[in-house]
């Protein structure tokens, strides 16, 4: 089917304006059968905001009256989500308000206390400040290698951005990662190693026009909900569409799937090779598109696994990303191998299975969108694997157009917005920057006025987040400062890095850990700085599909609990005290135009703060706004300007913007498909393309970022999963969330309604197997891998429903800590853990 | 959802009897109280329901007749905002909140 873009811009507006007169965009009801905006008390001050937990990014309506958030509503006008929300977001006020909130920073004296409920006492701010700063300032004169920051992507982007600041400007160290390196990382070498930029093309308006959805290694329905509902509206409006699940296991996203295909773990990359190699065979590709846009490219092949300590390091670790290219002709060539049969071989999946699926691919008539999360991002080849599916894509001309492309969904709710886009990974600078290119590092310290060459001193990357736990538990950093996570359930390998058994684990190393309420993580930190929790303080995100939304302040932290940024401010300030910057106080040259040293304060209200902030950082993206930047942009051919932003206060008033945002006529234009060329004011890249891509080209798209405008097509061989099942270990254990609770459960489970619904963590197993190991519902069984051993409740009628071998457990659940068992081998490439595929015993305990 | 769907849904559910019926109501006037815009848990004894029945089974309770009343008198009725166009008279849902565990998950007591 062939929809010109007139006749999708035209439907397009034509529904969304309909929904919008109607009304059916509107959030959710209340008890009393009321609507969004009737289901406020309408008594209280309304704010706009966008949710807490996952990457959706879905807007809502904050009601405060009396100091309190009383109410949570979708935001119609909130362009992502349009009013919908999940469980989780309508009870995001619950989540404020747990009995158990910290308030006041709190000490721990005695180390031996580390790993229980008490010990912690409490304390003033500069108690607590001093002593956090004085261990900082002491590690880093003593050897800046030993200190750490591990982030989020539930850090707010101006929050991340002075982090990232702070670090890399401030102290000059790289060690610094999010937990973002946990969920996207594979995602993100993935498009860098394509694309040469880190973004996706589409936008979720692709899932309303879409004929077929492919969804790879992604529980919809748990992890996005938001955009399931929109995938399950999408099927029910037209009965054509058809939704194909490729997975390990059926889940509720299974339930909308026409067919699915389950695969054995590990073989996705076999699959998506047979489907790349049948359109080639069968001469089903698209050759327009292929001539005008792509490259092909081999790379470093048997690369083995980074389970050890010393993987990086190695001849191997040190290759992983060599690429060379390669014509067309030997790419087919090295597809070759990839029959339908191979791949059913592989991966037990039906030849006929797979090639209908290939043909789906090979129907140009219809428009197919793959959508993919961790299944393939937490994977011994998660890089790999998002290259594969790049692969299919390009070949049959099924990119950046809309409701045909692919399309990596996002973690958390600003994974993209902080953790990439700002640059808190080890090896990042703002704006897709790199510390190791010295273009880069010129172009940052001109926007951060710092000397020449200032930041050659960080052009290696720090420690990854799996490096910097297993540094932490062998004693090799002294000083670690977490924020917006919960490290002690959600890092793989937690035997090792908790110190069970007679493991050493991270102990020895002082921690800080700023949060707002009590968890596993703050029993194990020697400071606990308690933290202002979402609309307690204003911040900004960035979702999934290119979106920057303001959350806007409603009420006031409880007791003395204060804004991220404050404590950074109040840290940096004491840890830089008499260092210097081109000659100047080293901490007002860094963020004095924000904060009064002297005064403890802000230089104005969060809103004035935060847009003051959000107006440096947008410099790296709007490089006129900065003559020395914009000399560097224009002589490295840069094109920062490429993911323009708009100034802050657009992005409240359009409810969240997409970028790149562009200046049109003294309007700020979003852009909601990227590379496609079209007309701005209907969503399409015009002014990039203009400016960078070429016109009439295959598929009306222009890949100006790539180099030579051309994506590289890798070819990536099936190579096995870390381990396979064994004698010893016959199972294999996969890990992932549930709807009810986001990650940890830290916010959620304080909740009453969400803890009622998802109250415990069970393990999800085949009857067969079950009746094999004469276990039966509610059973306590322990699990054990070869990294450590956890106990849990079996269940045969969970959520999901694994094929016999196979078991699941949510990691959400603190008393079950599912991640004792988990391996911590990650890929090599992105260095994103495999929390999908680590082999297990289980044995039936008394319960 | 059509017309024909939601009429199917509703003989469906009255043919399922009591045990389909239980604890489709009372959660209003008996369970616990929700805060404005809190959308409530449907009861324990619903269990799978969604699963097996869909967004039909639910409206075959929850939804509203020809006559513009519960189909299930003494189940808490869908807002109207949940209906196509946001008007009860389309009879028909909106499409995103088909998905009805989204935003009700069955509660676990």
């Amino acid at each position: 089917m062939e929809l010109t873009r007139r006749s999708f811009v035209k439907s397009t507006a034509v529904a969304l304006a309909s929904a919008a007169a109607a009304g059916t965009l509107a959030g959710c009801s209340s008890l009393a059968g009321t609507g969004a905006d009737a289901a406020a008390s309408g008594e209280g001050v309304k704010t706009v905001g966008v949710c807490r937990f996952c990457g959706c990014g879905c807007g809502v309506i904050v009601e405060a009256k009396d100091g309190k958030v009383v109410s949570v509503t979708g935001d119609p006008e909130n362009g992502s989500s349009r009013g919908l929300n999940c469980v989780k977001g309508y009870y995001l006020a619950g989540a404020l308000y747990g009995e158990d909130r910290l308030t006041v920073p709190l000490i721990r004296d005695d180390k031996a206390t580390k790993g229980t409920p008490d010990g912690l006492r409490e304390a003033t701010w500069d108690e607590a400040l001093d002593l956090v700063a004085g261990k900082l300032r002491d590690t880093w004169k003593a050897d800046k290698s030993r200190l750490a920051f591990w982030g989020s992507g539930q850090q707010p982007i101006v929050e991340g951005y002075c982090t990232a600041k702070f670090w890399k400007a401030g102290l000059l160290s790289n060690n610094i990662d999010p937990n973002a390196r946990l969920c996207m990382a594979s995602a993100v070498v993935g498009f860098m190693n394509v694309f040469q930029t880190d973004e996706p093309a589409g936008c979720y308006a692709d899932i309303d026009e879409t004929d077929v959805f492919v969804t790879w290694g992604a529980n919809m329905a748990e992890a996005h909900p938001m955009l399931y509902s929109r995938l399950t509206a999408r099927k029910l409006a037209d009965s054509a569409v058809r939704h194909y699940d490729v997975t390990t296991m059926t889940t509720r996203t299974s339930a909308s799937a026409d067919k699915v295909i389950t695969f054995r773990p590990g073989s996705d990359i076999a699959i998506a090779n047979a489907i790349a190699n049948y359109l080639i065979v069968h001469d089903k590709y698209d050759h327009d598109f292929v001539a005008d846009h792509v490259q092909f490219k081999q790379g470093t092949e048997n690369i083995g696994n980074a389970t050890d300590d010393g993987y990086d390091k190695s001849d191997i670790g040190q290759a992983v990303d060599n690429v060379e290219p390669i014509t067309f002709e030997a790419f087919a060539a090295r597809l070759a191998p990839y029959t339908l049969e191979y791949a059913s071989e592989l991966s037990g999946v039906p030849v006929e299975d797979i090639q209908e699926l290939a043909e789906v691919f090979a129907d140009k008539s219809r428009r197919v969108l793959s959508l993919w999360t961790m299944g393939v991002n937490q994977h011994n080849r998660g890089t790999w694997m998002n290259h594969c599916i790049y692969n299919i894509h390009l070949l049959c001309g099924r990119y950046a157009l809309p409701g045909d492309g692919a399309f990596s969904l996002t973690g958390q709710p600003t994974a993209c917005g902080t953790a990439r886009e700002v640059g808190t990974f080890s090896h990042r600078l703002p704006a897709d920057l790199v510390v190791k290119n010295p273009d880069h590092r010129r172009y940052t310290e001109a926007v951060w006025d710092l000397p020449n060459g200032y930041l050659d001193a960080i052009e290696t990357p720090g420690y990854h987040t799996v490096k910097m736990f297993r540094e932490l538990s062998k004693g090799g950093i002294d000083f670690l400062w977490s924020a917006h996570n919960n490290w002690a359930v959600s890092m793989p390998n937690l035997t090792r890095f908790l110190g069970r058994g007679d493991l050493k684990g991270i102990n020895d190393a002082f921690i800080c850990v700023a949060e707002v309420y009590p968890t596993l993580s703050t029993q194990y930190a020697d400071v606990v700085l308690p933290a202002a929790m979402w609309v307690e303080r204003e911040g900004a995100f960035g979702n999934g599909e290119r979106r920057t939304a303001v959350f806007e302040k409603a009420v006031d932290a409880p007791g003395d609990a204060k804004w991220d940024l404050w404590m950074l401010m109040e840290i940096a300030k004491r840890v830089l005290a008499g260092e210097q910057i081109g000659g100047e106080d080293a901490f007002d040259h860094l963020f004095g135009a924000w904060y009064d040293a002297d005064a403890a304060a802000f230089k104005g209200s969060d809103r004035e703060v935060c847009a003051s902030i959000w107006e440096e950082y947008r410099t790296f993206s709007n490089p006129d706004l900065n003559p020395d930047a914009a000399a560097i942009n224009t002589e490295a051919k840069l094109k920062m300007e490429a993911k323009q932003l708009a100034p802050y206060e657009e992005y409240i008033h359009n409810h969240g913007l997409t970028w790149p945002v562009r200046e049109v006529n003294g309007q700020w234009l979003p852009t909601l498909w990227r590379f496609c060329d079209g007309k701005q004011e209907d969503g399409f890249d015009q002014y990039g393309i203009e400016a960078y891509g070429e016109h009439d080209k295959a598929g009306g798209v222009s890949f100006y970022k790539s180099a030579d405008k051309k994506p590289s097509v890798v070819f990536r061989p099936w190579e096995p999963p870390a381990e396979e099942p064994s004698d010893e270990y016959p199972f294999w254990f996969c890990t992932g969330r549930l709807l009810e609770h986001w990650h940890t459960g830290s916010m959620t489970r304080r909740v009453p309604e969400l803890d009622r619904a998802l109250p415990e963590a069970l393990l999800d197993m085949n009857p067969a197997d079950c009746e094999r190991l004469g276990v039966t519902d509610g059973d306590r069984v322990r699990v054990t891998s070869r990294f450590g051993t956890c106990d849990i409740t079996v269940s045969t009628a969970g959520r999901t429903r694994p094929p016999a071998g196979m078991v699941f457990a949510p990691f959400f659940a603190e008393e079950t800590l599912v991640n004792l068992v988990v391996q911590d081998t990650y890929c090599p490439l992105s260095k994103e853990p495999d929390f999908k595929k680590t082999c297990v015993s289980i044995e039936k305990i008394e319960g | 959802m059509k017309k024909t769907n939601v009429m199917a849904a509703a003989v469906l559910a009255c043919a399922l009897g009591g045990a389909a019926l239980a604890g489709c109501s009372g959660a209003a006037e008996t369970g616990p109280a929700y805060n404005p815009g809190e959308p409530p848990l449907m009861t324990a004894s619903h269990e799978g329901r969604f699963e097996r029945l869909g967004a039909k089974g639910c409206y075959g309770c929850h939804g509203v007749n020809g006559a513009g009343e519960p189909m299930l008198a003494a189940a808490s009725p869908l807002p109207a905002d949940h209906y196509a166009g946001g008007d009860t008279a389309s009879r028909e849902i909106d499409g995103p909140r088909t998905e009805c565990l989204t935003c009700h998950p069955v509660a676990q007591e």
